[in-house]
């Protein structure tokens, strides 16, 4: 029997992918007996996602490779008098605009919590287990931050005003928002005004009451259930709106000196909250409505049982 | 917003490009290359790259400029070394820290995957692993690789036929 190509084209699949296949050509492709096989081959590859990228240490071993080089400079040429007047005084300047000063930073403990003001008046509540850094000799120029972990900003009207985080970056001009960003997904929830959230080369804006979470590469906007015009960790109370279970047993983790271990195929979505004052509060809260128990042991160990 | 030539090379700017480009290019390095300790050198390499050009690289150049950079390393890598390909992927809602019971099923075929992806030429696995993985469109991928979307796309039709062979041979 001669052999019959298995497709009249050769960007066929690629196309059956991006749902531009005929109704006809989808059809006829569904009862072939391989497309079971590509389907199959798809959804396998759904959700994957490449090995963790130790981003920040990254970031430490470039500025201690970086160290060792200088930028090049540009020649110019120019009379040497003058070369040399203008140089003195952009050493001047330089020294004095570019002096480096050391970043500010702030970081919380499990279980801490910390506000900071920044320089123009800026509020911050920085949450759990997270890092804020600027650079306040920068500030007139960009107002910019660095945030590793969960915080809630109240910015001051004037220009734009940068929140950088591990999965991306925030602008606004001045509004209240709350960024949490930690491993592999974020959210961030706007409380007044305008945000613009960039995600790779992916780029939302959302206004007030409505909260955009990024996880798996891709988008979900949902509006807020309440009126609540800051997020409630900041009154000491985390709440969750229809979460995945293992997150909630992550975010106790960083509000509470212990290590959860789960015990069984526990999965499921969340929807309640939890004190940040009162361990064995936060478990009921959590386990009872998911029928589940929970054992603490000596050694500060949480074990969740079915 | 206004752009000077030499913005890349102030700090700020050079850690933002930084913080939104290192793991694509890490992600794309590795796709092509399938040694994540190579990739993750030859990261630090474009970087470093970009750092010692900052005065010539504007900042929306850059990151055509990390990626340009990458690739050539990464034929370079090629040329001096035998590079042993191995990939390993997880699924996203995988998690480490909490507990191994948690592994999914669907697992195998997970495993044929990886071993399958060794046997795709590099440029059917970087188009099939960018659109699945990094989600790009058919369209963005053609802007990074410089080709035609068709071309994408034959590709991506030619990757998927050749993994369905593998696995099934494997299986």
């Amino acid at each position: 029997m001669a052999e019959k190509k298995e497709f009249q084209e050769d960007s066929f699949l690629a196309r059956w992918l991006e749902g531009k296949l005929s109704e006809e050509e989808k059809q006829s492709f569904e009862s072939t007996e391989n497309y079971l096989k590509y389907k199959e081959l798809i959804q396998a590859t759904e959700g994957l996602t490449a090995p963790p990228y130790a981003k920040e240490k990254a970031w430490e071993q470039l500025k201690e490779k970086r160290s060792k080089i200088r930028p090049l400079k540009k020649k110019r040429q120019w009379p040497s008098y003058a070369a040399a007047a203008a140089s003195i005084l952009i050493l001047f300047v330089a020294i004095w605009q570019f002096w480096p000063t050391p970043d500010q930073v702030f970081i919380t403990q499990k279980g801490g919590q910390d506000q900071i003001i920044l320089p123009d008046q800026s509020d911050v509540v920085l949450n759990a287990q997270s890092r804020l850094s600027f650079n306040k000799k920068r500030w007139n120029r960009v107002r910019s931050v660095f945030l590793q972990g969960e915080a809630f900003f109240s910015v001051e009207e004037g220009q734009k005003f940068t929140v950088q985080t591990p999965n991306g970056s925030i602008e606004v001009l001045g509004t209240e928002f709350n960024v949490w960003d930690r491993e592999n997904g974020s959210e961030i929830i706007c409380y007044s005004g305008k945000v613009k959230i960039t995600r790779s080369s992916s780029v939302k804006e959302i206004t007030a009451g409505i909260k955009a979470t990024w996880t798996n590469n891709t988008w979900q906007m949902d509006t807020l259930s309440t009126n609540a015009v800051e997020p409630s960790w900041t009154k000491g109370f985390v709440n969750f709106d229809g979460v995945n279970l293992i997150r909630v047993f992550k975010e106790l983790q960083h509000h509470y000196d212990i290590k959860v271990t789960l015990s069984g195929k526990l999965q499921g979505v969340y929807s309640g909250g939890f004190p940040t004052n009162d361990l064995d509060e936060a478990l009921k809260n959590i386990t009872e409505p998911m029928g589940l128990s929970y054992q603490i042991t000596q050694n500060q160990e949480v074990i969740i049982r079915e | 917003m206004e752009h000077h030539p030499d913005q890349v090379c102030e700090e700020t700017i050079f850690q933002q490009i930084f913080w939104d480009y290192a793991h694509r290019i890490r992600n794309f390095l590795y796709y092509k290359c399938g040694n994540l300790p190579l990739a993750e050198d030859l990261t630090q390499e474009a970087f470093i790259r970009l750092w010692n050009n900052c005065e010539k690289v504007s900042y929306p150049k850059a990151k055509s400029f990390l990626f340009t950079v990458a690739n050539n390393l990464f034929l370079d890598a090629l040329k001096h070394q035998k590079v042993v390909k191995r990939f390993e992927l997880s699924y996203i809602h995988e998690d480490q820290n909490l507990n191994a019971e948690h592994i999914l099923e669907g697992d195998e075929l997970k495993k044929l995957i990886e071993k399958a992806l060794v046997e795709l030429s590099e440029k059917q696995r970087i188009v099939f692993l960018l659109s699945r993985i990094e989600k790009m469109t058919y369209q963005e991928i053609a802007e990074l690789l410089e080709i035609s979307v068709k071309a994408v796309e034959k590709r991506m039709h030619k990757a998927l036929v050749k993994l369905r062979e593998v696995v099934e041979k494997n299986q």
